[in-house]
């Protein structure tokens, strides 16, 4: 009976426990680390993403304070060529010069002023007289609209 | 029995263990539920405030430019320096540096660089290239701000037709008061992250709401038009020792200004330190009794309704009696039998009274509103007067009034109102409503492409038949050919008409001061454009036959050169 009042160890509980524990710790570990490597992975594309994006911005904002420098820089250029361009800074400089603005001048033709009838684009071809045109001149001066006018009808006898 | 024991014992354990876990996560739990649910929306305020700032982006107003693209306004950049100077730490070499590039004083700016203020206004308006030197130090304390700031290359030339821009971003008077929201734009606003010490976390904008640019605007006027009204208005108040004047140049058949012209005038640079009392535009705000004339509404007024015909001849007796008042001619003589070529050549008075007398009140007074008077013109520039006429049935309207209103007393018009209704002599009888902008440029969001919007001309209404308008003209050309012979150019047909006008004072009319004025368009047959020439208070003589009508000629004469308009009979054979 003392051999059989051996206690049956406890150990034998724990070796019997044991695959039990081991059997279930496994796949937690595993689970564990399948969710660490991925919050690692996900932790590293989101700082490689963020940093993406935090250096392309940074891009931007010189691109856009370069932009804003080279724009100030044209107003001072468009500025500058306003300032080129004022009539009254104009004159003043021409009148340094030496230049003197005119006033309209007019010349009296001495020859009837005519207009080419025939032309295809109409362009004033000609001063040449017609032999009316001096007959007339000579006896009485003609108003400049019927030296025109008579001009252009003996020019247009003329034509074929 | 006692491993029995040690596993119930463990078991026990767990489970207070898993209690107290339980219980601890219940309290995260319930810690959470108020944090995320019951304070959501308090606490989001509060971060959001902590680690988010909105910026204003102001945005860019639009330039104006005249017909051929000069410039007249734009914007450039100046700087605003300024200092913390509890964050310098180099206060000596700072001060050297600031000292010299903003010609301050050394010694005082050593001084307040070593003082524990927050901040430091050094200098205001600091030009563009100064400011990005100072910029470009990138010094920690230094605070360079840009600042858009107005400018006018033209200076005072264009002034009364531009207005200003003041230090709050607003247009005052002319173009920019009249389009200052359109010229403005709408301002953006940007919202971005911040890190605990302020700094601005470099991340993508969580909400960009980008400015709206001003519309540029590109104006009717043409800077070398604009270049002759002033030198000439400048030689003829020198030349005539006038206190100011007014010249307007208009295209009669679209209503476009060509040059809006008054001396004296300001720099809107220095709009702040300018006379108040010239910053108003006198061609739309100013207000006189255009005198004879007005004689050209009472005789389109008189020829359209069929009162009277060109060559109907009347007697002149000197004087004529309306409501109880008597009217005389300006030469206080008797012209006997006149025709009305005659009479509008000679400007009879007494004639014209005869005219809107004849005519009746009713008839004569919804003329006058037809060429305009009484109402604003709708000139796109800021501070537009609408004259005064008074009518019958108002209180302060007396039956004589419709005798002295025919000749341009006792009823008052801005010059821009005058010039507008003679234009619609010049048009056919059509007055057209006064423009100074042709068109909108606007840069389009999506496609960063300018959208360009043409204004277009709009006719108000006939005024007058264009027979009578065209009968009128030719009674215009002889008034120019008998009378004001000092506008006249040779080889082209001028029509126009003087006008002498007696200032009204509180006590009756000044005795020797006079307004004079001219109005005329060349060539009469087709007019290109149309002159109204305005001088206050003429001294070397108070007629505008003398200085009115040869100040329009200077002007006109250089115009036909500068539009290349030939003489009459070249033109005329052309077509």
């Amino acid at each position: 009976m003392t051999s059989h009042s051996l206690p049956v160890p406890a150990p034998q509980a724990r070796e019997r426990s044991q695959p039990h524990v081991t059997s279930r710790f496994p796949s937690l570990r595993v689970a564990i680390a399948v969710f660490a490597a991925l919050l690692i992975l996900f932790g590293w594309l989101h700082l490689l993403v963020a940093m993406q994006i935090a250096s392309t911005d940074r891009l931007i904002l010189d691109k856009e304070a370069d932009f804003d420098r080279l724009e100030r820089d044209t107003q001072v250029v468009l500025l500058k060529i306003g300032w080129g361009e004022s009539p009254r800074i104009m004159e003043g400089r021409l009148a340094e010069e030496g230049y003197e603005r005119q006033d309209a001048l007019y010349l009296e033709l001495s020859q009837p002023f005519a207009k080419h009838r025939g032309g295809s684009d109409g362009q004033l071809a000609s001063f040449a007289p017609s032999s009316v045109a001096k007959e007339t001149t000579a006896s009485q001066p003609p108003s400049l609209l019927e030296s025109i006018i008579g001009n252009s009808e003996s020019v247009s006898e003329t034509q074929p | 029995m006692d491993t029995e024991k040690t596993v119930d014992l463990d078991f026990r354990r767990l489970t207070v263990l898993g209690l107290c876990l339980t219980f601890g996560l219940a309290i995260v739990v319930a810690q959470l539920i108020r944090y995320q649910v019951l304070m959501h929306s308090d606490l989001k305020q509060v971060a959001e405030e902590q680690r988010e700032r909105t910026t204003d982006l102001p945005s860019v107003r639009g330039y104006i430019a005249d017909a051929n693209g000069r410039i007249l306004a734009m914007n450039t950049n100046r700087w605003d320096i300024s200092v913390s100077p509890v964050l310098i730490t180099d206060p000596a070499y700072l001060a050297s540096v600031l000292a010299s590039a903003l010609a301050l004083d050394g010694a005082r700016l050593r001084v307040d660089l070593r003082s524990d203020k927050a901040w430091l206004p050094l200098a205001q308006g600091v030009p563009q290239k100064l400011g990005e030197a100072i910029a470009g130090l990138q010094i920690h304390g230094i605070i360079c701000k840009p600042q858009s700031t107005r400018n006018y290359p033209m200076s005072d030339l264009v002034s009364h037709a531009t207005g200003f821009v003041n230090h709050t971003g607003n247009g005052f008077y002319g173009v920019e008061g009249y389009y200052n929201p359109a010229l403005k734009g709408l301002s953006g606003t940007k919202l971005i992250e911040i890190d605990p010490f302020g700094i601005p976390i470099p991340r993508p904008i969580e909400d960009y709401n980008p400015p709206e640019p001003g519309a540029n605007l590109i104006l009717t006027l043409d800077l070398n038009i604009q270049y002759i009204a002033e030198t000439e208005l400048s030689s003829a108040i020198d030349q005539f020792k006038a206190e100011s004047g007014t010249v307007i140049v208009m295209d009669p058949k679209t209503g476009a200004l060509l040059a809006v012209a008054s001396l004296p005038s300001f720099d809107p640079n220095q709009f702040a330190s300018a006379e108040p009392s010239l910053l108003a535009d006198p061609s739309v705000s100013g207000m006189w009794e255009p005198g004879s004339i007005f004689k050209i509404m009472t005789w389109g007024a008189g020829l359209d309704s069929g009162a009277i015909t060109p060559e109907m001849t009347v007697f002149d007796e000197g004087r004529i009696e309306v409501g109880g008042r008597i009217i005389e001619n300006s030469d206080r003589k008797a012209h006997g039998k006149v025709s009305m070529t005659e009479a509008l050549a000679h400007s009879l008075n007494t004639v014209a009274a005869y005219v809107s007398t004849t005519m009746g009140k009713d008839q004569f007074y919804n003329y006058l509103r037809r060429f305009g008077f009484g109402n604003l013109t709708g000139v796109d520039l800021a501070s537009e007067g609408p004259g005064r006429m008074k009518l019958p049935g108002d209180s302060d309207w007396f039956p004589s009034e419709l005798g002295t209103n025919s000749f341009g007393q006792g009823i008052a018009a801005t010059p821009m109102q005058m010039i507008t209704a003679v234009a619609a002599v010049a048009n056919q009888g059509i007055l057209m409503r006064p423009h100074i902008v042709q068109q909108r440029v606007i840069e389009d969001r999506a496609s960063r492409r300018p959208r360009v919007t043409a204004v277009e001309p709009v006719a108000v209404r006939a005024a007058i038949s264009a027979e009578a308008a065209a009968t009128l003209t030719d009674m215009l050309v002889e008034v120019v050919e008998r009378e004001a012979t000092k506008a006249r150019i040779r080889g082209y047909r001028i029509a126009g008409k003087t006008g002498t006008a007696q200032i009204p004072t509180a006590v009756g009319y000044h005795p020797t001061d006079t307004i004079v004025s001219f109005v005329g368009y060349a060539p009469a047959d087709d007019p290109v454009f149309i002159i109204l020439v305005k001088l206050d208070r003429p001294k070397a003589s108070r007629w505008a036959a003398h200085t009115a009508a040869p100040a329009f000629r200077a002007i006109a004469q250089r115009l036909l050169v500068y539009r290349q308009i030939p003489p009459d009979e070249i033109r005329l054979a052309q077509h």
